[in-house]
Parts: structure tokens; C-alpha cells; sequence
């Protein structure tokens, strides 16, 4: 498997290398080209002085031939024809020089030398020689130089075929000098051969002339028809001088030189005749090479413009295509950087934040933000997410904290709380007799602290006094009231006088009971177990509950208001029998009225019920079969409100304790 | 004060009146309510507050960082770096559009925003151009104030920095919670 890094950097640098390979080669081509199109330049240029060459030698030649023949018509001096001979020569040399394969330089080497041997016997026979002798020296000079030419020619064409112009007019070009070469050097034969002939030359010599002159004439007519088919032309000196080579070969030289040949012809010709054509020839054949090296030089000027413009080319598009390399190679590693440093490294750092942010680092520092690209909203968008985690941690770690708090907070409430529980519970009396009355009492508060309370208390050889408070509501506020309530109850019985009834007593607390505390409901009574008898006041609590010895359970109180609710209220007072033996319940409604998870209530009905099925047991397994009865009722050992229960019983008289306590 | 500008407040606060619907003035009471029952408006400076000033306007690279809380007519700047400023009128304060939403609220460049383009801190004195703000999210839709960034240059606040500067916020809302809590705690005796 690769990575994207990898991928990328394999697959931009095979494009890359592709691409600058193809170039490479395409630029190599036209170099190539380049080079070849200077190579054709240097040899066309090495062709064209080897043509003048051969035109020089071949002047040279005339020169030589006319004055060994002691022809008088002569144009140039040898010295002149020489130098100028020479001086074409050298420059051949040096072009030739310049041309790949020297071989054609060293033959050149040789024909000049071979020339210097030519021109020595031509200066020598000059003087002495008669008329055969001289015959034949000039047969001899016109032979050697013409060898000469040939070999220039041979060697242009030998030049010519390692060269292969792809320019068809350039290559015409090349035909048409070939073939102007061809033509001229024939033409340029004659004219030395019609000069010879205006010489005084023996019947042989005149008829070898003839011969020569006759096929010098064929190579000429075949050259110009050559030249005739190739010379649809484009360029305009070019077409005027074939066009004017054309009227001078065929309206002026042809019918001429077919006339010197008719007198030729003839097996003994006019001596005058020959010598009359021939000078008029002459002239002519003077008129056409000069037009045939008109025509030739119109000939270099054209291929040596078609070649200029083909390497100008040729080196323009090397040029273009090296440029192409260059810019190639620059857009190939500008590229390379930009995906290294635009893609590669970003996405790189990216990858390593993302993955620490992943792992849970948040301390790793984030690439950089201040792009504008893809990466760089990919970086910011990891910012948001870095900054999400880490917002995450701290709220975490602040609810930890918040959480501390909380329990430290609770703890010191719930201690506060058991403290406040302590406190109120030991303000209840503990089970006891006291005056001919055992009690049990049992308070279960909903939360820690209650708002009910109770207490038993006689004074000095009076009645037992004792009552049972709940104060509206439950909770701090409900547990601080009830302990006041406490404490008005308590005084209430405590500085009843004489002659108050208990219910003038509770009129009393209900009217002093400061009116901006809760209400509370209470029972309050008093018993007379040495004569059997009691007597209650119910103000708003729940009726309590009668439990004979012999058997009989019963609800007894008739309601009544509870206090702090109208002030100035009257209560009424329910006496009842209390023998010995019988049991009085007195309870708070957190009993008759806890309900079950159906939201029934226990109500006081099933709570007589149950007090008349336990009749049998002791108070204490009593009180805890009710309390049990009343945690089964709710389903669990929680309650809603607070729940107390208080048993007051005639003492039995077997109870030793109690006959004490009456003593 | 030239009378252009006081035009311009009175239009501001036209606007925000009547931008104001019924949940935006429970809004404005209970951040109100908040800002009085926790006494913030009279607290003396808090620890930590200008220390997270200092951190955003490094952080950021801006000229200013502020810690405000918009009472009902002002704005009380309760902590600040890169300026003396302790209060502004309301009808001046970026911040009042900040504390309409739990988003960070930018303004790119207060000169090309027709909300701000007249405000006195953008044409005069410190001749603000952008504005960053994040809500000091408090309770469920109270937010009291915002931790903002003011410069006098415009500049552009990508989501990464929007959600930076919304920790930052955070943090300064932790920083105030926690105080405003020890102080009650330490009045009940817990």
C-alpha cells in the first residue's frame, strides 16, 4: 500500500521525467537538424567555390590552350587567369577544410598541384614550337585541364551525394547547378576548341577539334534540355537568368554552332568558312558563359538564401525547443515543490496533529493557520476541534470540582442534620412508667429531623399528662417549630391552674401560639389510671385509638381545629375509661396517611384492623408490627412525612414497677 | 458631543428597541437579575480576568482585549489590556450585539458595517475597524457580558479562532463562577 506521499512523488516524478525526456529529444532533433542545415551550408558553400573553380580553371584552361596554339585572341594574361585560379582554389581549401571527411581536401590538395605541373610546359613550348608540335601541346594542355575540371566537377558531385536537402527547392537548385555546371564546362570546351580553330591547325588536329566541339555540343543541348525541364522556378532572378540563358543558347549559340558544325561537317571544308563561323561562334560562346556564370552565381545566391533560411530556421527551432526544455525542467520542479511544500509537508503535519489530537495530546502545536488554501481550512478546522477537546477536559475537570463541592456541601449538611436529629431525639422521653402509666413512644422521621414530637410528664401528685405534636409541613423549619410547639404544650400543662379544664389549657395555646409560625395539630391528655379513667383534647390530629384489655379496639375524639389556624377557638375534651391493662395509641398522620406506591392511603380503618389482629403481642412487638405493616403498605423502609407513635398503658397490677410508682 | 452622533445613538437604540421581541427582554431582565444578584457590577477586579485578556490579545496579535458586561444603560469593561477604557454607554458597545447569541459575533471591518460605521470608538478615538466578541454564557440564555478583541486594523477570524476565543470566554466565565460561588459559599458558612 502507498501513501499519498509516495504515490505523489512517484507519480510526478515519472511525469516529470517523461515529460523532460520527451523534450530532451525533441530538442536533441532539432539540434540535430540545426547541425545538419550549418553542415549543408559550409558543403554547398565548399560545392559553390569548387563550381567557380572549375570555371576558373576552365578560363585557365582556354587561356593555356589558345596561347600554346599562339592564338593571339586572348582575353587575359596567364598570370591573371592563374592568380585568380589560385585565389578560387584556396578558398575551396579552406571551405573543404571546414566540411567533415578531409578526404576531399587532400584531393583538392592534389589537383592544385597537379595544376602547377599544367601551367609550367604551357609557359615553355611557347616559343620554339612549330605548328604540329604546338598542335599538340595545346591537345596535351586542353587534355590536362580539362582532367582538372572534371575532377573539381567529380569532386562537387561526390560532395553533392553525401548531402540529401530535404527542400525540394532546394534541391532543384542543386540539379539545375549540376546541370549548369555541366552545360557551361561544355560551352566553356568549345570556346577554347572554336578559339583553336581560328589558329592555323593541321587537318588532324582540325578534325579531332571537330570531334570534340561536335560532343561538347551534344553535353550542351543535353544540359540545356535538362535545365529547360527544371526550370519552373519560384525565385525571379532565378527564371529571368534560365531565361535569358534560354535565348542565348537557343537563339544565338545553337543556330551559330550548328553552322559551324554543317561547315565542318563537310570532309573538306573552306578554310575561310571555318574561320568565319568560328570567330562569330567565338563571340558567342563568350556571351553565353558569361550568361551560363550569371546564371550559375543567380543559382548560388538562391540555394545559398534557401540554406541561410532553413538553418535560420533550424536554429530558431532549436532554440524554441531548448526553451521548451528549460521551461519544462523549471515547471517540472516548480512543481515538485509546490506539491512538496503545498501538499506533501501540510498534509504530512496535519496528519501527525490530527493523530495526536486523536491520542488525547492537546498540548502538540497545530500547523500552520495562516494559509488560505485547503490546508490551510483543514489546519483551522483542526483548530476548532483541538479547541473542543480541550474545552471538554477543562469542563470535566470543573465538574469534578463542581462535584467536590457538592458532596463537601451535602456532608456538612447531613452532619448538621444528624447533629439536629440527635438533639431532637434526646428531647423525647425514653419508655418509662410514670404514676400508674407505661409508655413506649417511637418517632421515625422522613428526613433526619421531625416536626412531630411528644412527651409524658406528671407533676407532683397529679394526673400524667401527655401529648403528641405534628407541625405543618417537614423539614429544618418544620423540626425547629415543633420543638417551640414542645415547649408551649409542656408550659401549657405545666401552669394549668387549678380549676382549667384541658381544654381551656389548649384554648390557651392555641390563642398564645404566635401567629406567624406554622400550625401544628396535637392531642393532648391526661390519665388517671388509679381510678381508671381519661380524658383527651383533639385539635386537627388523626383520632386515636383504644385498646381494651378484654379485647375491644376503638377510635375515640371527635376532631377539632388545629392550633394557630383561628385564634380564640374552643376545643371540647372526650373523657374515656383507662383500667388497667388497656392501651391507648396516639400517632401522627404520617401513619394513617402513608400510601402505597398506588397512592392509597393506610387510612386509620386498616390501621384499627391491624391493632385488633396483633392485639395479643406486647406493646413493643405492637409498635413494631405497625411500623413493619406500614413499610410493607409503602414498599419501602422510606417515608413521606414523619411518623411517630405513642402507646400509653394502664400499668397491670402485677406490674411491681408501677405499684411503686403509685406508692 | 456633535449632534450627528447623538442622532446616531438615538437611531442605534431605535433599532434595538424594536429588534427587541418578548424572549429578548426575558433575556435582558434575567441578565440583569444575574449581574445584581451575583454583585459582578460592583465586585472589584477579578484575579485572572486580565490575565486572559493578555493571553487573547497575544494570541490574537490585536491591539486590545476586554472582559464587559452590559448593565442596563452601560457597558462596565471589568477587565482590559491595551486600553484604559472602564465603561462605555451601551448604545457604543460591540458587545451588545455579542450578548444576543451563544455565537462569537465579528465584525471584520466596523467602517463597511452600517451598524458600526457611525459608532463614535470607530470614527474617533481608538478609531476601531474589527471587532471579536464571545459570549460570557452565564446560565441557559444569560449571557452577562463578552470577552472581545478590538483593533484599529480590519481582519478576517476563521472558525478555529472564533472557537479559541469561545474557550477563552469559557474560561473567564469559570474564572467569574468560581468566585462568585467561594463568596457564597463563604456567606453561608459551608
Amino acid at each position: 500500500v502507498f501513501t499519498i506521499r509516495q504515490t505523489l512523488t512517484s507519480l510526478f516524478l515519472l511525469l516529470g521525467l517523461g515529460l523532460g525526456l520527451s523534450v530532451a529529444l525533441q530538442t536533441w532533433a532539432a539540434f540535430e537538424q540545426y547541425r545538419e542545415a550549418r553542415e549543408l551550408t559550409t558543403s554547398n558553400l565548399a560545392r559553390e567555390q569548387l563550381s567557380r573553380a572549375a570555371v576558373a580553371v576552365a578560363e585557365e584552361r582556354t587561356g593555356a590552350y589558345l596561347a600554346t596554339l599562339g592564338q593571339a585572341e586572348v582575353e587575359r594574361t596567364a598570370n591573371e587567369l592563374s592568380e585568380r585560379t589560385d585565389a578560387v582554389l584556396n578558398e575551396a581549401a579552406e571551405t573543404l577544410h571546414r566540411v567533415d571527411g578531409a578526404g576531399e581536401a587532400t584531393i583538392l590538395e592534389r589537383l592544385q598541384q597537379q595544376l602547377v605541373v599544367l601551367r609550367s610546359p604551357a609557359g615553355r613550348s611557347l616559343a620554339e614550337a612549330d605548328r604540329d608540335a604546338r598542335a599538340e601541346a595545346a591537345a596535351e594542355v586542353l587534355a590536362g585541364y580539362t582532367a582538372v575540371v572534371d575532377d573539381l566537377v567529380a569532386l562537387r558531385v561526390s560532395l553533392l551525394a553525401q548531402e540529401d536537402p530535404t527542400d525540394p527547392s532546394t534541391a532543384n537548385a542543386f540539379q539545375l547547378r549540376r546541370y549548369s555546371t555541366i552545360l557551361l564546362e561544355a560551352l566553356m570546351q568549345n570556346e577554347a576548341l572554336i578559339g583553336g580553330l581560328l589558329a592555323d591547325l593541321p587537318p588532324a588536329a582540325e578534325r579531332a577539334a571537330w570531334d570534340q566541339i561536335r560532343g561538347n555540343a551534344e553535353r550542351a543541348e543535353l544540359a540545356f534540355e535538362l535545365i529547360t525541364n527544371r526550370s519552373a522556378v519560384e525565385d525571379r532572378p532565378l527564371r529571368l537568368g534560365l531565361a535569358s540563358l534560354a535565348v542565348a543558347y537557343a537563339d544565338r549559340y545553337r543556330p551559330l554552332e550548328q553552322e559551324l558544325l554543317a561547315v565542318l561537317s563537310d570532309p573538306a571544308p573552306a578554310r575561310s568558312g571555318i574561320q568565319s563561323e568560328a570567330y562569330r561562334l567565338l563571340w558567342n560562346t563568350r556571351q553565353i558563359t558569361r550568361t551560363g556564370a550569371e546564371l550559375q552565381e543567380s543559382l548560388f545566391a538562391y540555394s545559398r538564401d534557401r540554406l541561410a533560411q532553413q538553418q535560420s530556421r533550424a536554429s530558431r527551432m532549436a532554440l524554441l525547443w531548448l526553451g521548451i526544455l528549460l521551461l519544462g525542467v523549471g515547471a517540472v520542479a516548480r512543481g515538485a515543490w509546490v506539491v512538496r511544500s503545498r501538499v506533501i509537508q501540510p498534509l504530512g503535519s496535519l496528519r501527525d496533529s490530527m493523530l495526536a489530537l486523536a491520542g488525547g495530546d492537546l498540548q502538540l502545536p497545530l500547523p500552520d493557520r495562516s494559509r488560505k488554501d485547503e490546508m490551510g481550512a483543514m489546519a483551522d478546522a483542526l483548530r476548532v476541534f483541538k479547541v473542543n477537546a480541550i474545552r471538554r477536559a477543562r469542563l470535566q475537570e470543573e465538574r469534578h470540582a463542581l462535584h467536590e463541592r457538592l458532596q463537601a456541601a451535602h456532608r456538612q449538611l447531613q452532619t448538621d442534620l444528624e447533629a439536629a436529629s440527635a438533639v431532637q431525639l434526646s428531647l423525647l422521653p425514653e419508655s418509662a412508667r410514670l404514676g400508674g402509666v407505661r409508655f413506649t413512644g417511637r418517632l421515625q422521621p422522613s428526613h433526619f429531623i421531625s416536626g412531630d414530637t411528644y412527651d409524658v410528664l406528671r407533676q407532683p401528685n397529679g394526673p400524667v399528662h401527655f401529648f403528641l405534636a405534628d407541625v405543618a409541613g417537614h423539614g429544618a423549619a418544620a423540626a425547629l417549630v415543633s420543638v417551640a410547639s414542645r415547649y408551649a404544650a409542656a408550659q401549657a400543662i405545666l401552669q394549668r391552674r387549678g380549676g382549667d379544664t384541658l381544654a381551656e389549657a389548649i384554648a390557651t395555646l392555641n390563642d398564645d401560639w404566635p401567629e406567624h409560625l406554622p400550625y401544628f395539630t396535637v392531642i393532648m391528655g391526661e390519665l388517671h389510671p388509679e381510678v381508671g379513667r381519661g380524658c383527651l383534647v383533639q385539635a386537627g390530629h388523626p383520632p386515636p385509638v383504644l385498646m381494651r384489655r378484654a379485647g375491644a379496639v376503638e377510635m375515640i375524639g371527635q376532631g377539632g381545629l388545629p392550633i394557630g389556624v383561628v385564634r380564640g377557638a374552643t376545643f371540647d375534651e372526650v373523657a374515656f375509661s383507662f383500667e388497667r391493662g388497656d392501651r391507648l395509641l396516639v400517632y401522627s398522620d404520617g401513619l394513617s396517611e402513608a400510601e402505597n406506591p398506588a397512592g392509597l392511603p393506610f387510612t386509620e380503618e386498616r390501621l384499627v384492623d391491624l391493632l385488633q389482629a396483633n392485639l395479643h403481642l406486647p406493646t413493643d412487638d405492637l409498635l413494631a408490627a405497625v411500623t413493619q405493616a406500614i413499610q410493607d403498605w409503602r414498599g419501602s423502609e422510606t417515608m413521606e412525612d414523619d411518623m411517630t407513635l405513642l402507646v400509653l398503658e394502664g400499668s397491670d397490677g402485677t406490674d411491681g414497677a408501677w405499684q411503686i410508682a403509685a406508692e | 458631543m456633535e449632534p450627528g452622533k447623538s442622532r446616531q445613538s438615538k437611531v442605534q437604540l431605535l433599532g434595538r428597541d424594536v429588534a427587541m421581541s418578548e424572549t429578548d427582554a426575558r433575556a435582558e431582565f434575567q441578565r440583569l437579575q444575574a449581574l445584581r444578584e451575583s454583585g459582578l457590577l460592583t465586585a472589584p477586579a477579578f484575579p485572572g480576568l486580565n490575565e486572559i485578556c493578555q493571553q487573547a490579545k497575544a494570541h490574537f496579535k490585536v491591539a486590545m482585549a476586554l472582559v464587559t458586561l452590559i448593565d442596563k444603560d452601560l457597558q462596565i469593561i471589568k477587565a482590559r489590556v491595551g486600553t484604559t477604557l472602564e465603561q462605555t454607554p451601551r448604545s457604543d458597545a460591540f458587545c451588545d450585539y455579542t450578548i444576543r447569541a451563544d455565537d462569537v459575533f465579528v465584525v471584520p471591518d466596523a467602517t463597511k458595517d452600517p451598524r458600526f460605521a457611525a459608532n463614535p470608538l470607530v470614527t474617533g478615538e481608538p478609531y476601531l475597524r474589527f471587532y471579536a466578541g464571545a459570549p460570557l454564557i452565564y446560565l441557559r440564555d444569560i449571557r452577562l457580558g463578552a470577552l472581545c478583541l478590538l483593533d484599529p486594523k480590519p481582519r478576517e477570524f476563521s472558525l478555529g479562532d472564533r472557537a479559541e476565543l469561545a474557550e477563552m470566554s469559557d474560561e473567564a466565565v469559570s474564572i467569574i463562577m468560581r468566585q462568585v460561588l467561594d463568596r457564597r459559599s463563604a456567606a453561608a458558612g459551608l
